[in-house]
C-alpha cells in the first residue's frame, strides 16, 4: 500500500512539473511580445501556402430559419506575397457553378471576380469595403481572410488575462480604415498554450459588442505545423442572427493547378 | 309637489353632494394623457390592423422618419457635406436602426468588364466633374432617385428606420438638437408619422389649454350679457363647472387617454350644460318679474314644477343624441359620447335639484331681471317673426322642403377623409414637410402587400415590376418598392447599357438567386430584410402614396389585390395606408349607424312627449331636414367627413332637438286652452322665444372656441356646429311653427269635451 501510494504521489509531482514547466516556456514565449506580434504570430500559425477542402455554410435569422451554402475552396499564396482563393458553390442547385475568385494582395486592395453559370457572365467586382458580407452570412470578407495588422493599433488587456487566454485589442488606426472594415476595434482571444485565436469580438463605435466570432475548432495541416479552422460561428447580437462555416475534407497542398485562379478561366 | 319640496327643503344635504361627488375627480385630472397615435383610435381586430402586424412581424416595423435638405441643387460639394455630417449624427443616436441615404443606398454599375458596387455618394467629390458624374450615376438609381434624392436633385432625403424600442420624445429632441445647428446653413425638413404624432400630443395639450378656459370665459361673458347680474351669470355657470370636473376626471377613471377628438367633450358640456340652467333662471325671472311678491322658495318651487319635464326631456334627448357616439367604432368617438353623456345627465340633475336651492342661498335683496332693452329688441323681433310666419307659413315650408332637397344632392358630393396629414393647417411644419415627402419621395403613407410565392421566380418578379410601371404615377402612387427593383439593379451592374439584359429581369429562377447571392456579398444582408423574408418564401411590396386619400388608397388595394389574384399568390395587405382606408370606412359606417339610432331614440322620446305618433314625426322632420342639409353643405363646400365632423350628426341632434322640445311644449300649452295656431305661434314665442334664442346663441359661443384650434377638423367642426345649430333654431322658431299653422296636427288641439 505505501508503494502505490509513493507511485501516485510522484506522478503527479511529474505532472505539477511538467505543467508548471510548459507554463515557463510559454510565458517565456510570451515576455517581450508585443500585442501586434503576437497577432502576427498566431495569423502565421494558421498562414497555410496552399490547400483545398470543402465547407459549409449555414446561416440562422432570429428565428431559426436556415440558409445553407456548400462550396469547395482552394487557396494559394503566390511568390509575390498574393493569396489567392477559389471557392465555386456546390449547392443549393440554383447557386451552383457560381465561383468567386479573390487575390488578397498584401499591401493593396483586394480583388474580386465572380463568375454567374446562369448568365454566363464574369464579372469584376470593385467594392470598397472589406467589411462586407461574405456570402450573406455574419462573417465578412476580412473575416474570411484576415485582417492586415499595419492597419490596426493592438495592445494586451491585461486586466482581462486569465491562466489560459490572452486578450488583445486592437483598433483600427484610421477612419478609413474603420469605414472599410466596418467596425471600430476588436478584442480577440488568444489561447497562451497554442497561440492560436479561440474568439473575437467585434465593436462598433458606441463600444457595444455587435459581433462575436468563435473558433472552438482547429486541425493539424498534415505535418507542416500549421493549423486550420475546421469550424467557427459568428453571432451577430444586433440582429440575432447566426452563421456557422465548417471546413471539412482538408487537403495540403492543393493539388489543383494554379491556372485554376486566373480570371479569365472562371466558369470553364 | 313633493319633489318641488325636497330639492327647496333640503338644499344643504344636495349642495353637499354634489361637492362631494364632483369635487374629488378633479384630483385625478393632472393624471390625464395624450394619445397621438391615430392607429389606436380603431379597433384592434379590424383586417387592416392585424394584417399591419403580421406583415411587421416577418418585415420589420415600418416606423420611419424622413430628414429632408433642400437646396437649388442637393449635387454640391458643400450640400452633400452638410447631408454627410447629418446622417453620421443620426446614426449616433441609439433610437436609429439605421438610415438610408445617399450615403447607404447602393449602385451597382458596369463599367468596362467591372462591376462596381458602391454607396450612391462613396466619398464627397471634389470638383464639378465629379459632381456630374455622380449625377449621372445616381440618376440611373431607381433605389436612390424618388427615394432618397429627388427627381430633381434640389431634395435630399435620409430615412431613419426606428428601433423597436424607439422612445419617441428623446429621438426627436435629439434630432431637432442635431437640425438646429445645421439652420443657419441648409433648408431643413423633419416629418413622418413621429412628427405628426409629436404635433398632435402637443396641439391636443395646447388646445385643452387654450380652448377650454377660452369657452368657460366666454360662457361667463355670455351669461352676464344674458343676465345682467353675477347671480345670473354664476348660477347657470356652476353648473357646467360642477359637471365639467367630473367628466374630465372620468378619462383618467376609466384609464383612457385624451385624443384629438376628445377635446371635443369639455366643449360641448360647456356649450350644453348651462342651457337647463338658462331656462331654469330665465322662467324664474319671468316668474319674479310676474309675482312680485312671491317668496323665493315658493317661486323656486313653482319653476321646477312648469319646467322639470321639458328640461328633463331636453336632457334626455341630448343624452340620447350623445349616445348616438357609442354606436362609433371610433374608439375616441365611442369616449366623447359616454363621458359628454355622463356630464349632462349630471349637469341635468344638478339644474333640477342644486340650482333651485342656490336660487335660495343668492336671493339677495335685488330681483333677478335682464336689461329690460335687451328684452324689448328680442321680444319685438320675435312678434315680428310671428306675423311672418303666420302670413307666409305655406312659403316656408315649400323654401325648407326646397333646400332640404338641394341638401340631398349635396350629399352625394360628400367625401371622407382620415389622412391625419390634414388635420394640420398648410402652413404649419408637418404640412409642410408632407408635401415635400409627397411631392419628392413618393409619400410617407403606403399599403404594403406580402405575398406568400417563390420570390426568385421570375414570373413573380416580373409581374411586380409590370404592375409598378402600370401604376406608378396613377391613384396617387409616389414610390413602389420590391425585390424586382433590387434585381433591376443588379442587372445594370452585370450588363452593359444597352446590352440584353440591362435593366431587366433574367428569365430564370438560377439566374436571379445568383444575382441576389452577389448583392449578398456586396451589400449588407438584412439591406433585403424588407423586401424578402430569409428564405425568399415571401415578399414584400412597399407602396408609398403621394396623395393618400381614401379613393387612391381603395383603387391601390383593389388593384395589389387584383394582381396577386391572377397570380395565384396569397396576399396580405397592411400598412398605414390601409388602416386609414378602413378607418374611413369605420367613419361612414359609425355615422350612419349613429345617426340611425339617434333619430329612432329621439322619434321615440317626442312621440312621448307630444302623445302621438304624430307628432314625434313633426318633430323629428325639422330635426333631418338640418341634418341633411348640413351634410349637403359638406358635400358642396368640399368639407370632409372625418372623425370630427362625423360626431356632428349626433350633437346636432341632441341640442337641435332640445329647441323644437321647448317649442312645441309651450306652443301646445297654449293650443290646448283654446288659442288658435297663429296665436298660440305668437304666444310661445314671446314667452319661450327668447329662452330658446339665449340658449342657442349661448352653445353657439361655447362652440365658437373652436375656431382657435390648431386642428382643421375641429375647426371646421365649430363652424358647422354653429351653422347647424343656426339651422335648428330656424327649424323650431320658424319651421315648426309653419307646420303646425299649416297641418293644424290633432296632437296639439285641445281635447273635445264629452
Amino acid at each position: 500500500m505505501m508503494k502505490s501510494v509513493q507511485k501516485k504521489i510522484r506522478k503527479g509531482l511529474i505532472k505539477t512539473g511538467l505543467s508548471l514547466l510548459a507554463l515557463t516556456v510559454v510565458s517565456a514565449a510570451l515576455n517581450g511580445q508585443s500585442a501586434a506580434a503576437m497577432l502576427e504570430k498566431s495569423r502565421n500559425l494558421t498562414r497555410v501556402e496552399s490547400f483545398e477542402s470543402r465547407a459549409m455554410l449555414t446561416i440562422t435569422d432570429k428565428n431559426g430559419n436556415n440558409r445553407v451554402r456548400s462550396n469547395s475552396f482552394a487557396s494559394r499564396n503566390f511568390d509575390d506575397g498574393t493569396e489567392k482563393r477559389l471557392i465555386v458553390f456546390t449547392n443549393p442547385p440554383e447557386v451552383e457553378g457560381t465561383a468567386i475568385l479573390v487575390y488578397d494582395h498584401p499591401s493593396s486592395q483586394d480583388e474580386m471576380w465572380i463568375y454567374l453559370p446562369a448568365l454566363n457572365k464574369t464579372r469584376r467586382v470593385i467594392s470598397s469595403e472589406r467589411g462586407k458580407s461574405f456570402m450573406g452570412s455574419e462573417f465578412t470578407n476580412a473575416d474570411i481572410s484576415w485582417p492586415s495588422n499595419e492597419e490596426f493599433t493592438s495592445t494586451f488587456l491585461a486586466e482581462r488575462e486569465t491562466s489560459d487566454f490572452i486578450f488583445i485589442e486592437s483598433k483600427a488606426v484610421d477612419e478609413r480604415i474603420r469605414r472599410e472594415y466596418g467596425y471600430a476595434k476588436r478584442i480577440s482571444s488568444v489561447r497562451k498554450l497554442t497561440f492560436l485565436i479561440e474568439k473575437i469580438e467585434f465593436f462598433d463605435d458606441m463600444g457595444t459588442n455587435y459581433k462575436t466570432i468563435t473558433i472552438p475548432d482547429y486541425t493539424e495541416a498534415g505535418t507542416t505545423g500549421k493549423f486550420m479552422i475546421t469550424r467557427m460561428e459568428a453571432v451577430n447580437h444586433s440582429n440575432g442572427r447566426k452563421s456557422e462555416m465548417v471546413i471539412s475534407d482538408i487537403v495540403a497542398p492543393c493539388r489543383k493547378d494554379a491556372s485554376i485562379f486566373d480570371p479569365l478561366r472562371l466558369g470553364r | 309637489m313633493k319633489f318641488e319640496k325636497f330639492i327647496t327643503k333640503r338644499k344643504n344635504l344636495i349642495l353637499a353632494v354634489a361637492l362631494l361627488v364632483s369635487l374629488p375627480f378633479g384630483l385625478l385630472i393632472p393624471y390625464s394623457e395624450t394619445d397621438p397615435d391615430l392607429r389606436n383610435y380603431i379597433p384592434s381586430d379590424l383586417t387592416s390592423r392585424i394584417n399591419t402586424t403580421l406583415i411587421e412581424n416577418e418585415f420589420g416595423n415600418q416606423n420611419i422618419l424622413f430628414v429632408i435638405l433642400r437646396n437649388d441643387s442637393m449635387l454640391s460639394t458643400s450640400s452633400l457635406a452638410y447631408l454627410k455630417e447629418i446622417d453620421d449624427a443620426l446614426n449616433s443616436i441609439p433610437e436609429i436602426e439605421k438610415t438610408i441615404s445617399l450615403f447607404t443606398t447602393k449602385n451597382i454599375i458596369s463599367s468596362e468588364g467591372y462591376m462596381l458596387v458602391e454607396p450612391c455618394v462613396p466619398e464627397l467629390p471634389s470638383d464639378s466633374t465629379g459632381l456630374h458624374l455622380l449625377m449621372k450615376k445616381a440618376g440611373q438609381n431607381n433605389m436612390a432617385v424618388g427615394s432618397v434624392i429627388s427627381s430633381d436633385y434640389k431634395s435630399a432625403a435620409i430615412i431613419a428606420v426606428l428601433a423597436e424600442s424607439c422612445r419617441e420624445p428623446a429621438l426627436l429632441s435629439s434630432i431637432d438638437s442635431i437640425l438646429l445647428s445645421y439652420s443657419e446653413v441648409a433648408d431643413l425638413y423633419a416629418g413622418g408619422l413621429p412628427y405628426i404624432r409629436r404635433s398632435i400630443l402637443k396641439d391636443v395639450t395646447r388646445d385643452g389649454f387654450i380652448l377650454i378656459p377660452c369657452g368657460l370665459i366666454l360662457m361667463l361673458v355670455l351669461l352676464w350679457y344674458l343676465f345682467s347680474n353675477w347671480r345670473g351669470m354664476v348660477l347657470p355657470f356652476s353648473m357646467v363647472i360642477l359637471s365639467l370636473i367630473p367628466t374630465m376626471g372620468l378619462v383618467v377613471f376609466f384609464g383612457w387617454k385624451l385624443s384629438v377628438i376628445s377635446l371635443l367633450a369639455p366643449i360641448m358640456l360647456i356649450a350644453i350644460a348651462n342651457n337647463y340652467g338658462i331656462h331654469i333662471v330665465s322662467r324664474y325671472n319671468e316668474y319674479r318679474e310676474g309675482s312680485p311678491g312671491e317668496s323665493v322658495p315658493v317661486l323656486a318651487a313653482r319653476v321646477i314644477r312648469s319646467i322639470k319635464k321639458p328640461v328633463l326631456f331636453t336632457g334626455i334627448t341630448s343624452i340620447a343624441g350623445m349616445m348616438g357616439m357609442v354606436m362609433h367604432s371610433i374608439v375616441p368617438a365611442k369616449h366623447v359620447g359616454i363621458l359628454t353623456s355622463i356630464g349632462i345627465a349630471w349637469a341635468l340633475i344638478l339644474s333640477l335639484t342644486l340650482l333651485p336651492g342656490l336660487l335660495i342661498y343668492a336671493k339677495g335683496k335685488k330681483s333677478y331681471t335682464g336689461k329690460k332693452e335687451k328684452v324689448t329688441i328680442s321680444d319685438k323681433f320675435l312678434v315680428r317673426v310671428a306675423g311672418f310666419i303666420s302670413l307666409k307659413a305655406r312659403i316656408i315650408i315649400a323654401a325648407a322642403s326646397a333646400l332640404t332637397l338641394i341638401g340631398i344632392a349635396g350629399t352625394l358630393l360628400i367625401r371622407v377623409d382620415s389622412n391625419q396629414e390634414n388635420f394640420f393647417p398648410k402652413n404649419h411644419p408637418v404640412a409642410v414637410t408632407s408635401k415635400i415627402i409627397n411631392r419628392d419621395f413618393g409619400g410617407s403613407q403606403g399599403i404594403s402587400v406580402m405575398i406568400e410565392g417563390d420570390m426568385m421566380d421570375p414570373t413573380i418578379l416580373s409581374a411586380i415590376d409590370r404592375w409598378k410601371k402600370a401604376n406608378l404615377g396613377n391613384n396617387g402612387v409616389g414610390s413602389v418598392l420590391s425585390l424586382s427593383d433590387a434585381v433591376i439593379l443588379m442587372s445594370k451592374g452585370l450588363y452593359a447599357a444597352g446590352e440584353d439584359g440591362y435593366g431587366k429581369i433574367p428569365d430564370t429562377r438560377s439566374a436571379i438567386a445568383q444575382m441576389v447571392e452577389l448583392f449578398n456579398m456586396s451589400g449588407d444582408p438584412e439591406e433585403f430584410s424588407s423586401l424578402t423574408n430569409f428564405t425568399y418564401t415571401r415578399g414584400q411590396i412597399i407602396v408609398r402614396l403621394s396623395e393618400a386619400s381614401n379613393k387612391n388608397i381603395k383603387a391601390v388595394r383593389e388593384s395589389l389585390k387584383e394582381f396577386t389574384t391572377q397570380l395565384g399568390l396569397t396576399s396580405t395587405i397592411g400598412g398605414y395606408g390601409y388602416i386609414m382606408n378602413e378607418f374611413a370606412g369605420n367613419i361612414v359606417r359609425g355615422q350612419v349607424i349613429s345617426l340611425v339610432y339617434a333619430i329612432l331614440v329621439i322619434f321615440i322620446l317626442l312621440s312621448i312627449l307630444t302623445k302621438s305618433f304624430a307628432g314625434g314625426i313633426i318633430s323629428s322632420l325639422p330635426i333631418m331636414g338640418t341634418i341633411i342639409i348640413m351634410f349637403g353643405f359638406m358635400g358642396i363646400t368640399g368639407i370632409p367627413l372625418d372623425a370630427a365632423t362625423a360626431l356632428l350628426s349626433s350633437i346636432l341632434i341632441g341640442v337641435g332637438v332640445d329647441y323644437t322640445i321647448h317649442y312645441i311644449s309651450r306652443h301646445t300649452e297654449f293650443s290646448k286652452q283654446g288659442y288658435s295656431q297663429e296665436e298660440s305661434v305668437r304666444m310661445a314665442l314671446s314667452s319661450t322665444g327668447r329662452g330658446i334664442i339665449f340658449n342657442g346663441v349661448s352653445v353657439m359661443a361655447g362652440f365658437s372656441v373652436l375656431f382657435f384650434s390648431g386642428f382643421t377638423p375641429i375647426k371646421y367642426f365649430g363652424y358647422l356646429t354653429i351653422i347647424s345649430i343656426g339651422m335648428s333654431l330656424v327649424a323650431a322658431l320658424i319651421i315648426i311653427p309653419s307646420i303646425l299653422i299649416v297641418f293644424n296636427p290633432g296632437f296639439v288641439k285641445p281635447k273635445k269635451k264629452k
